[in-house]
């Protein structure tokens, strides 16, 4: 799991352009919105297209992103449970 | 009528950015592409504002930041851009990841930034400015339309203040492209290359680089058109031909083209001192907006540089006061601008 969260990580950076930030500076239990990262609609978005594009996850439910993307540990337990690639 | 100025330009380009030292110690550009040299971005925007933004937003926003610096207006009145294709980059990104995933993949970031109007957008929202805003993309005539349109709402009286830029990027692909449809790359051309360039037009002449004493768009003019154009222009702002300093032509080498700019001066401005400007910011859709930035330096300072005569008339004596501006594709679209020096300058 540290391994996927980890990749996440990495990912999360490229995709969302976000030059200043390290792997080490994203606490894997902190928000993705709002306060944590501070990501923004947007970047919900953008993280539904890597889901998809990255693990082959295409989310049916919007409802259920809330609870997917409230931490980076969060996206990763559920990409790790419903990943095709 | 109020009269209409240009407060401030700023480009990025070929040469050195955000500056005017290509006035005395251009930089030389060979090969048939040529990229623009960009400034250090994050000593204009934090890693937050920047990290969505493509480099020709970028570069927009640090052109127009750096004229709200210079100038203290901060919420111009109007917003014109002219832009032959947009954010080309952003574009291809998106073009590429629909043929290769398909419609549900692609990065809304790229798609949102795939539009023309997203620089006047990026502009307005940075600004606050909530009036008039305007993208025209016209080919090379696009960058002239949009300061036509900034010059009727200031003759309307709508309008105090404006940003007017032209803005594009060219990719290596979209360079190929371009040139195996004929718009670039002909033999002996100037680089094609981006343009990024702004300025501020007010009806105040405090601080003015120089007076924008008129404009003319001619579409598919006769010669006979052309020439009655040109004499309008001329006297409506009260000079004749003799009293040109110089007429500043978009050549670019590319000899079909070129002919267009050489019959024009030949025939309607003969005596008249001609100046280019392509061979040192290459050449593009927009690369016509690099004219009056060109012009209202050379008219703020007094002085033409080394760099831009061409042709065979020698540059008249004194500094220069007044200076016509020709833009034109293929001979079919044609833009006539004349610029006037500010008393005491």
């Amino acid at each position: 799991m540290e391994e996927l969260v980890l990749e996440l990580k990495n990912a999360i950076i490229e995709a969302l352009n976000l030059e200043e930030v390290k792997p080490e500076d994203i606490d894997p239990d902190a928000p993705l919105f709002g306060d944590g990262l501070g990501l923004d609609s947007i970047d919900a978005l953008e993280l539904i297209v890597l889901m998809e594009k990255r693990y082959g996850i295409k989310l049916q439910d919007p409802a259920a992103g809330r609870e997917i993307f409230r931490s980076l540990r969060t996206m990763a337990d559920y990409i790790a449970a419903h990943r095709t690639k | 009528m109020k009269k209409i100025y240009i407060r401030a330009a700023e480009q990025i380009s070929l040469q050195q950015p955000l500056s005017e030292a290509w006035m005395t110690d251009p930089v030389s550009v060979e090969g048939p592409y040529a990229p623009a040299a960009d400034p250090d971005f994050r000593t204009w925007l934090t890693p937050a504002e920047s990290r969505r933004l493509g480099k020709i937003l970028k570069r927009a926003l640090v052109t127009a930041l750096s004229i709200v610096r210079k100038t203290g207006v901060e919420h111009p009145d109007a917003i014109c851009v002219g832009t032959g294709l947009g954010c080309m980059v952003n574009t291809e990104h998106l073009l590429e990841t629909l043929c290769r995933d398909g419609e549900s993949m692609f990065s809304p970031t790229h798609f949102m930034q795939s539009t023309h109007n997203t620089v006047a957008s990026l502009l307005a929202i940075h600004t606050k400015s909530h009036g008039h805003n305007l993208t025209c993309s016209h080919k090379d005539l696009s960058f002239d339309l949009a300061l036509f349109d900034a010059w009727m709402q200031f003759r309307l009286g709508r309008i105090r203040t404006a940003l007017v830029g032209g803005y594009d990027e060219l990719t290596p692909s979209y360079y190929t492209l371009l040139r195996r449809i004929g718009y670039l790359g002909a033999e002996g051309e100037v680089p094609g290359s981006e343009t990024t360039v702004t300025m501020l037009l007010t009806d105040d002449s405090k601080d003015a680089l120089c007076e924008l004493a008129g404009l003319r768009i001619l579409y598919r003019p006769t010669p006979e058109e052309l020439r009655q154009g040109l004499e309008h222009l001329l006297g409506e702002a009260g000079i004749t031909c003799g009293e040109l300093s110089a007429v500043i032509t978009g050549v670019n080498g590319s000899r079909t083209n070129d002919a267009f700019y050489e019959a024009f001066t030949s025939q309607l401005l003969p005596g008249v001192p001609t100046l280019r400007y392509r061979h040192l910011f290459g050449t593009g859709y927009t690369a016509s907006a690099f004219a009056p930035y060109v012009a209202a330096h050379c008219l703020e300072r007094g002085f033409i540089p080394e760099a831009l005569p061409y042709g065979s008339v020698p540059l008249r004596e004194g500094a220069p006061r007044t200076l016509l501006l020709v833009n034109q594709r293929d001979g079919k679209q044609y833009s006539l601008q004349l610029l006037r020096a500010l008393c005491g300058n």
